[in-house]
């Protein structure tokens, strides 16, 4: 990536577009570092606790995939607003986790809302940033007029995606979050914008046609810096460069979180505080949730911010670079709030499987007619 | 054992440790804050080499939390570093000064060199 990056620059319009509610979705069952690590015995349970501060990830359980996660996360912020779902005039699922390759799963989505039949739906598929990439699809709408009002999802299934034996095994996980998108005037809890990206062609990650797991490019790649750390530090540095912001602007700062060292290191890295990163930090219970990561951090930090607050949001998504946007809360958030349940209150409901359960619930132990297309 | 007896006994591990004796002097002039979100607040102020409590002093490190994750961090079934990671606790720190806290910490809850805060 040259000097003046790649495509760096924020999109064209400052304008922010209204957050009218929002909702997620987090299964329940989970599978602890240890029943894997004591299976494998492939890593120290030291490093993966105390360094990569990761104890747990989600397990999908057989009824679960992406689409049914964006489903329960979608419905949770249409209900909130109590909007009849007819009037949504957009969709956007962003998910590098589809269930199928060839035909859309947004429109499954839009179907199952009870959404009208004349609406603007598409698929965003954009690696782990797929959900922000959504978000600025689904902004970019509302902005020109097209729209009045446009969900955008993000949902991964990343726990399905990861090789048993694997590093990534320990951090491959699930959930989904999803965002109401529309006029800033339209009784908003929330604005968002303006956005500013930052990309570059990058292998650390990726799973070519007819693959099942991701292939990742590495520990090495968090190490050295070239992939996350780099492309999300342009990105802050950047957005807070073009709109003359330091990080002290910001009440909470959410990054993305493939693993709970990541956004304690980006928050020394880039000069925030721990105060302002904490109350989104949630991948040391759930792992690597893909697209739906700052989605969740989000959602944590609505669930208590203050009218007037500022939140620093800041995706990453490997060979998708990185992008950044601000929200700053309403005096509407407070009386939004006395809705649940929480993200918090999902974080915490949970049950333990055993890894063999792990297995069979994510079709790694497979029938040998079990069907290989929606995991189901 | 109530919490009261929880901060001495902490305070007594800090004086006697004589491995920690560094971290104390790096530390001197600030002031630890154990703030329960039921109104009771510790304060262990740095200085002269020493560690003692004192209610009056500013605090320049914040620990937060309800009376249950105290409690449970008292009596080891709770580790520092989760609480933080799963929002149970809220801390207030240099990032730059945090690592002798956590080193301070460990040696008042009396954790072995495999399991430090």
């Amino acid at each position: 990536m040259g000097a003046d990056e790649k495509g760096a620059g924020p999109v064209k319009g400052g304008e922010a577009v209204g957050l009218l509610s929002y909702g997620a979705y987090v299964p329940p069952a989970r599978v602890a570092v240890e029943e894997t690590l004591g299976v494998w015995d492939n890593n120290a349970l030291k490093i993966l606790k105390e360094q990569l501060l990761v104890s747990e990830r989600v397990v999908l359980s057989p009824d679960e995939d992406t689409v049914t996660m964006a489903l329960a996360a979608g419905r949770q912020a249409l209900e909130r607003w109590s909007l009849e779902n007819r009037r949504i005039g957009g969709c956007f699922l962003g998910t590098c986790t589809n269930p199928y390759d060839s035909r859309p799963s947004s429109t499954i989505l839009a179907e199952a809302l009870g959404s009208s039949r004349r609406m603007e739906c598409l698929d965003v598929q954009f690696s782990t940033r797929s959900g922000s990439a959504a978000l600025q699809v689904a902004r970019a709408m509302v902005l020109s007029g097209a729209l009045d009002r446009a969900l955008a999802v993000g949902s991964d299934s990343m726990n399905r995606h990861t090789a048993p034996g694997t590093f990534q095994e320990y951090l491959g996980s699930a959930a989904a979050g999803a965002l109401l998108i529309g006029r800033a005037d339209d009784d908003a809890i929330a604005e968002i914008g303006p956005f500013y990206s930052v990309v570059s062609d990058l292998s650390d990650g990726f799973r070519l046609d007819g693959e099942r797991y991701i292939r990742s490019g590495g520990l090495s790649a968090l190490e050295s810096g070239i992939g996350l750390f780099r492309h999300v530090s342009r990105a802050v540095q950047g957005f807070l460069k073009t709109y003359g912001a330091e990080p002290g602007d910001f009440d909470f700062a959410v990054f993305q979180q493939p693993a709970g060292v990541v956004p304690v290191a980006l928050t020394m890295r880039l000069g925030f505080s721990m105060e302002q990163t904490m109350p989104a930090l949630f991948a040391y219970e759930l792992g690597d949730v893909g697209s739906a990561s700052t989605l969740i951090g989000l959602g944590l930090v609505l669930d208590q911010a203050q009218p007037g607050q500022k939140i620093l949001l800041a995706s990453y998504g490997f060979g998708a670079g990185a992008d950044v946007t601000v929200v700053t809360t309403t005096p509407r958030i407070t009386e939004y709030q006395r809705t649940s349940p929480t993200v918090d209150e999902q974080i915490k409901d949970k049950r333990l499987v055993d890894y063999a359960t792990a297995m069979k619930y994510e079709g790694k132990y497979m029938k040998v007619s079990q069907a290989l297309s929606a995991w189901l | 054992m109530s919490l009261d007896s929880t901060i001495m006994t902490m305070i007594e591990r800090i004086r006697r440790d004589a491995g920690c004796e560094a971290e104390v002097r790096q530390l001197q002039g600030e002031v630890l804050q154990f703030k329960v979100t039921n109104g009771i607040d510790y304060r262990l102020a740095f200085r002269d080499g020493t560690v003692e409590l004192d209610g009056s002093a500013e605090p320049t490190f914040h620990i937060q939390g309800d009376p249950q994750v105290f409690d449970d961090l008292f009596q080891r079934r709770l580790k520092p570093l989760a609480a933080i990671m799963t929002r149970r606790l809220k801390v207030t720190f240099d990032p730059v000064r945090m690592p002798l806290v956590r080193r301070i910490i460990s040696v008042g809850l009396a954790l072995g060199s495999q399991e430090e805060a």
